[in-house]
């Protein structure tokens, strides 16, 4: 399964442009979208789920163009949006069995199975006759992310999934995410590399509508090579660190901070160079002045 | 497909009923359905458009009930067809709104049973749910088509509510002033379809039009809702061919619902083609100038006897009448003048006496005939034999008569020949219309309107003889004497020693008859078939004009000084027949008769506490007093004859509820004034001539002649009223002087003689003012208008 995104563009009314250019192919396997605010995440997402219509650019599914054959989209994708809710007055077995007819799932037994599946994925069966309206907010979160998981869906994409989750709820569908992600494409758009760090195959990094970077997350890991340093500082020293460098992590022990900063140049005499993380690799892609060329 | 709709519906239906807003809906529908049922009384249809507000804001919380759970996103993503998911939701709406109509049936069938004042017979219950599923499928097809074209809720309430309040516009008195075309588009609120059974059972006006108005308004709800499924496809649709495609399969349901639009304006047109010819050759052959001039003719008409041959299925009629005239004293004209309505052909005339063909001529509603020489030379009595047919139209150029919706027209089963309508000769030339000119708000150039005026003879012996093919209950104001089949035909025979304004009804009424302790003679009363509900209220109703008829006996004086006593009957008159505006009670031409509008007769209220309505009141009072004064009660400022009408409605009541009530009326008049309330014990405010009128009767009846003065009173100025149809301040002078109350050349002036002086003096000034401002008061009554619309009549 190839999902190909070519040129994509978005314009709103007013002139304001969500999406410059972007494209990407990507594959069976996890796909992390992450960026700052107003990168395009989420208008990306909606145009994936085809909820929106691009103003240029065109998508394919194995090389169908979905702009002409968007039931075909429809049916191969499952959706969950960064805000969303349900029909208070229904039981969360109910909601999911009317969406299951909805996605195509006819057979009475077939969708039965469907919705047990799911309630069971997301650890919800045991609340499955309770009214939404008594869920909390993960519960519905989780409810949210069973719909979108209902059919066994070809291309799963999820904005801000891990919102509202616990951590062993988190960590629970991250399991469920990498088997889905075994037979199908699962996209995710988040702001917390944490959340898709260990997971994903391939990254998408977003800026203000454009797309500065698509692979692997070692990769962008490796953008801060030789960029990240360490230092032992008293509380006096970090201020002035603050005020002249990139502060990326700081960690108190034994009455002393230890200060990760990131800098093209070293910051300090006892400053020492560190191994880069994730997040920092990231960093270092959205603040040009490191120089970092992809 | 049939997965998917009914997967939605149940999905829908189980939302419905979990979902706090529409049980309180549906408490709202029935509270509102309860509070007008025991108001009316009765299971009526018009009940129906009142859950239309309600019916609009259900369906609009369903179809905008996705984005106020944030649930558009989620939905929108799944792979269903637009067009299952709406017909599945529509299904839902139209299930729920069923089971909604079902249950306020159900439960008012219930109600009917028990001691509640809730009257239901199968018809009524029958017209209502026809309308009520009218209601709630044009409700769903625009509610769905407006959602399908605003994603925006606040623009979808307020064309929905702008919608609403259009098609109360249209379907007020004021919807007569736009072209008929504008019932034929106004969806839901249907001109005419109002709140009676005889509307919709059978008896409905038009043949047929019901069927056609039912499929009209669901093929255009099913256009409606087609468009909006094809909309909604079209934004789930790629764009490009997104307009393309949409044009090219709305185009279809538009060009469908301009030829259904087209087929019902025809169907309307062909309706009133027949009316518009009438109604033009009318206005081409007759001078204008003779519309409006009374002409009193030399001779009076000594006797009537007509043979009526009727079809009320085609409502042709064919007239041999044999008019007796008498001369009056000595000149001679050589011609004979009547008044006859010009939709009638004269065919014939000739003396009876010697077979000879007379020559006549028929110029609009009248008609002129030469009289023999040897009448003219010697005779007294001069009998002509008049053979004339025509269509019956119940058209007429009242206001309410007029041919702009679809009320008001003669159904297959009724024939109505209206009394004083000029439906056979009346002697003299008489003027049918007075025309009133006023002006709309947006239009410089004035429009008239022409109300029917009564053309009336004196009370002469009369027979009538009618044969009909069909089954047919007539109803008259003179006595039927006999009643017989010869073959195939039926034959009714009515005679009176002395009667004046008959009127001829044909319908499908059944004959009752009321009997009243202490009464010797029993009251006819026509009622539909299964109406009788009220029949033992009618006793009541019976009790009342006998009061009445110890003020001013109904009598009519016939020839030799013999006084002869008025009847009169009771009947259930459908709407369509009386322009039953509640209070528009003028010139229905049913002269000594009861026409209680069937919304009433069938009401369970009437006489209950339950029945509170001041204007149903006023209706049911005005009937009963119309006896004596015809156009009583029928205007918003009252004249001298509502003034003697209330005074005899509020001596009833002292008669009834004891002194109190007669004192607290008094009180009420004695402190009135034109910024006074509303009294409903007074029948309503009628003004201040009213208040003059009220406060000379009790001066009267304070005075040394007490309850004997206001009864000599009252029949004196009835008497000079019959006669002249108007009562005139010289009327109340000329009475007040033959009491010896007053005398105007009397220079001596008591305290008596100068309050009575001071009364005729302000009424004076009040009729003087008053007559500048009727036609703006009775145009602004008559139209009632929903939204205040200006109308500034012109004085001619």
């Amino acid at each position: 399964m190839l999902l190909q995104i070519t040129n994509l563009m978005k314009r709103y009314k007013g002139n304001i442009t969500a999406l410059h250019g972007v494209s990407c192919s990507l594959s069976k396997g996890i796909v992390g979208i992450i960026g700052p605010n107003a990168a395009g995440k989420t208008t990306l997402l909606k145009i994936l789920a085809s909820l929106e219509e691009p103003t240029v650019g065109e998508i394919s599914l194995d090389g169908l163009s979905i702009g002409k054959n968007k039931q075909i989209l429809r049916s191969s994708i499952g959706y969950l949006p960064q805000e969303f809710g349900f029909h208070k007055c229904i039981t969360g077995e109910a909601m999911l069995d009317y969406i299951a007819v909805l996605r195509g799932i006819y057979d009475k037994k077939i969708r039965q199975h469907a919705v047990d599946e799911v309630l069971e994925s997301v650890h919800l069966k045991g609340v499955r006759q309770l009214n939404i309206g008594e869920y909390s907010f993960g519960m519905k979160r989780r409810l949210g992310i069973a719909q979108a998981l209902l059919g066994k869906p070809r291309i799963l994409i999820l904005d801000e999934p891990m919102e509202g989750l616990d951590p062993g709820e988190s960590i629970r569908l991250r399991g469920l995410l990498g088997e889905v992600a075994n037979e199908s494409l699962v996209i995710i758009a988040t702001h917390s590399l944490t959340n898709i760090e260990f997971a994903c195959n391939t990254l998408l990094v977003l800026r203000q509508g454009h797309m500065l970077y698509e692979g692997v997350p070692e990769k962008l890991t490796e953008l801060a090579d030789g960029l990240v340093w360490q230092i032992n500082a008293d509380f006096q020293q970090l201020e002035q660190l603050k005020t002249a460098f990139k502060i990326v992590g700081v960690q108190q022990k034994d009455g002393q901070a230890i200060v990760r900063v990131l800098s093209s140049q070293k910051p300090s005499g006892n400053a020492v160079a560190a191994k880069a993380r994730l997040e920092e690799g990231y960093l270092a892609l959205l603040n040009s002045e490191y120089g970092v060329n992809i | 497909m049939i997965t998917e709709i009914m997967g939605t519906m149940r999905f829908e239906v189980g939302l419905y009923l979990k979902s706090r807003n529409f049980w309180l809906a549906t408490f709202l529908v029935n509270i509102c359905a309860w509070v007008a049922f025991l108001l009316a009384g009765q299971v009526m249809s018009g009940v129906a458009q009142m859950f239309i507000p309600v019916l609009l804001f259900l369906t609009a919380e369903v179809v905008t009930k996705d984005k106020r759970e944030d649930f558009t996103e989620i939905i929108c993503a799944l792979p269903y067809n637009s067009s299952f998911l709406l017909i599945g939701r529509a299904l839902a709406v139209l299930f729920w709104f069923m089971f909604l109509g079902m249950e306020l049936l159900l439960t008012i069938l219930l109600a009917a049973n028990t001691a509640l004042p809730v009257y239901g017979s199968w018809s009524a219950c029958w017209a209502f749910m026809v309308k009520y599923f009218l209601v709630c499928i044009n409700v769903i097809g625009i509610t769905f088509l407006v959602a399908s074209m605003t994603k925006n809720n606040v623009r979808l309430y307020s064309i929905l509510f702008l919608w609403w309040l259009i098609g109360i516009f249209l379907t007020g008195n004021a919807g007569i002033l736009f072209p008929q075309w504008m019932a034929i588009i106004n969806f839901t609120f249907i001109h005419g379809f109002g709140g009676n059974p005889s509307e919709v059972i059978g008896v409905y006006p038009y043949e047929k039009m019901i069927t056609a108005i039912i499929f009209s308004q669901i093929t255009c709800s099913i256009l409606l809702f087609i468009i909006a499924v094809i909309i909604e496809n079209a934004r789930r649709g790629p764009r490009k061919s997104m307009i393309k495609s949409a044009f090219l399969q709305v185009f279809p349901c538009i060009t469908m619902i301009l030829v259904v639009f087209f087929i019902a304006l025809q169907n309307a047109d062909i309706e009133n083609k027949g009316y518009k010819d009438v109604l033009a050759d009318s206005n081409n052959r007759v001078p204008p100038a003779a519309v409006n001039r009374s002409v009193q003719s030399n001779m009076l008409p000594a006797a009537y006897d007509l043979y009526i041959t009727l079809d009320p299925k085609t409502h042709n009629m064919m007239v041999r009448a044999q008019v007796t005239l008498k001369k009056i004293g000595n000149t001679s004209s050589p011609i004979a003048e009547f008044t006859l309505r010009d939709y009638l052909n004269v065919q014939k005339i000739s003396n009876v006496a010697t077979g000879e063909v007379l020559a006549w001529k028929q110029q609009g509603p009248y008609l002129t005939v030469s009289l023999p020489q040897e009448y003219l030379a010697a005779q007294d009595l001069l009998t002509l034999e008049i053979n004339y047919s025509g269509t019956v139209w119940e058209w007429s150029k009242d206001l309410y008569g007029q041919a702009t919706g679809i009320v008001n027209a003669v159904d297959a089963s009724f024939t109505c020949l209206r009394g004083g309508h000029a439906w056979y000769p009346i002697s003299g030339r008489q003027p049918l219309y007075t025309t009133t000119d006023y002006f709309l708000p947006w239009n410089k150039e004035p429009k008239h309107i022409e109300q029917s005026l009564l053309a009336s003879h004196i009370p002469v012996p009369f027979k009538m003889t009618v044969d009909s093919h069909e089954d047919l209950t007539l109803i008259s104001n003179i006595e039927l004497a006999d009643k017989r089949r010869i073959g195939d035909l039926q034959r009714h025979k009515f005679v009176s020693k002395g009667a004046r304004d008959v009127f001829l009804l044909a319908g499908p009424y059944e004959h009752a008859k009321v009997e009243v302790p202490g009464r010797e003679k029993l009251v006819d009363v026509y009622h539909f078939s299964k109406h009788d509900y009220n029949l033992k209220n009618m006793a009541y109703k019976v009790r009342q004009i006998d009061y009445y008829s110890s003020l001013i006996p109904r009598i009519n004086k016939i020839s030799d000084g013999e006084n002869l006593e008025r009847e009169y009957l009771i009947f259930e008159a459908p709407r369509f027949l009386t322009y039953d505006n509640l209070m528009n009670t003028s010139n229905l031409g049913f002269i000594d008769s009861i026409a209680i509008p069937e919304a009433i007769f069938l009401t369970k209220a009437l006489y209950s506490p339950w029945w509170s309505q001041p204007a149903g009141r006023i209706l049911s009072e005005a009937r009963s007093l119309n006896l004596w004064w015809p156009n009583c009660f029928s205007k918003e400022k009252g004249d001298i004859a509502d003034g003697l009408a209330l005074y005899m409605y509020v001596l009833y009541n002292e008669n009834r509820y004891g002194k109190e009530f007669y004192n607290k009326a008094k009180e009420y008049w004695l402190f009135y004034n034109n910024g006074s309330d509303e009294n409903a014990e007074m029948l309503g405010q009628r003004g201040r001539v009213v208040q003059e009128v009220f406060l000379l009767m009790d001066m009267i009846r304070q005075s040394h002649l007490g309850d004997n003065g206001v009864r000599q009173f009252l029949r004196i100025i009835h008497a000079s009223y019959q006669g002249k149809h108007v009562i005139e301040l010289a009327d109340i002078v000329t009475a007040l002087e033959s009491m010896s109350l007053f005398d105007k050349r009397n220079v001596e002036r008591s305290m008596e003689d100068v309050k009575y002086r001071n009364t005729i003096n302000t009424l004076n000034q009040l009729l003087t003012s008053q007559q500048e401002n009727r036609a703006y008061s009775n145009m602004k009554f008559k139209l009632t208008w929903d939204f205040g619309t200006q109308i500034k009549a012109n004085i001619p």
